[in-house]
């Protein structure tokens, strides 16, 4: 039998005390995954996640371009993709308590 | 445990890409499967709004895997599902589900637009695909009573 998930935005699940205990594909903005990466926000968004089962992340996708000859952009568009599969590593670990730093 | 990441192009319009804007795309496929292989998740490009024969050309040129999302084939590309399966069918390994009215991207109530699910859904049951509900957050059994639906009267 096929899986189901629900998409939920991280600020969404910031903003709101709601109580998930179905499966999530977990949507980021370019932001997010900026404070994420500086190590900011860290033990909230682990907290968070605590009761949450995360399947799928889905990387941003506003002013996110890997075709586009601007290098700038694309590089930046590829590293925050990159950044978000880094991510896995938060949600992998929030189930063992082991710390995302120690992995890093 | 996280088994997937879902990207997009970034593009507008697929017909207007350069020969160098594909080459660009191809190596930063290329890239993002490196980096997801060593953190043993699976890769996945979505539809947003590109064609099928943009994404028939990606099938051929790399090994991506893809999500298909139902909303953005019915509002933006306009082709018809059984196109999309039949250029894709082997590499989807996600499905995303919404509904619109075909003027834009609203991410309503599965039922509540014009698509026609059955042949996506007959696909998701056939293949055993995994789906994300892209529609209201307090929405889910509304939606998911919708599929168990279309399950039962199969």
């Amino acid at each position: 039998m096929f899986n189901i998930y629900q998409k939920l935005r991280l600020k969404n699940l910031f903003e709101n005390q709601i109580n998930i205990n179905i499966p999530i594909e977990l949507g980021f903005e370019a932001q997010d995954i900026e404070t994420i990466d500086r190590g900011l926000d860290l033990y909230y968004l682990k907290s968070k996640l605590s009761d949450i089962e995360v399947g799928i992340i889905h990387s941003p996708f506003d002013n996110l371009n890997i075709v586009t000859e601007n290098s700038r952009i694309r590089e930046y568009s590829l590293k925050i993709i990159a950044s978000a599969i880094e991510i896995k590593k938060i949600i992998d670990a929030k189930k063992n308590n082991i710390s995302y730093r120690n992995q890093k | 445990m996280l088994k997937k990441i879902i990207f997009h192009t970034g593009i507008k319009n697929s017909t207007l890409i350069t020969e160098k804007e594909y080459k660009n795309l191809l190596e930063s496929i290329r890239i993002i499967i490196s980096i997801a292989e060593k953190n043993s998740i699976i890769p996945l490009l979505e539809n947003t709004y590109e064609k099928t024969d943009f994404f028939e050309k990606i099938i051929k040129d790399t090994e991506i895997s893809f999500c298909l999302d139902i909303g953005h084939i019915n509002c933006f590309s306009k082709e018809s599902i059984d196109k999309w399966l039949s250029i894709m069918a082997k590499r989807i390994e996600h499905v995303h589900l919404h509904d619109n009215d075909g003027s834009g991207d609203q991410h309503a109530q599965l039922g509540s637009g014009n698509i026609q699910f059955d042949k996506i859904l007959n696909f998701v049951i056939n293949n055993n695909i995994d789906i994300t509900l892209e529609t209201d957050f307090n929405d889910y059994e509304i939606n998911k009573n919708f599929i168990g639906k279309f399950i039962k009267n199969k």
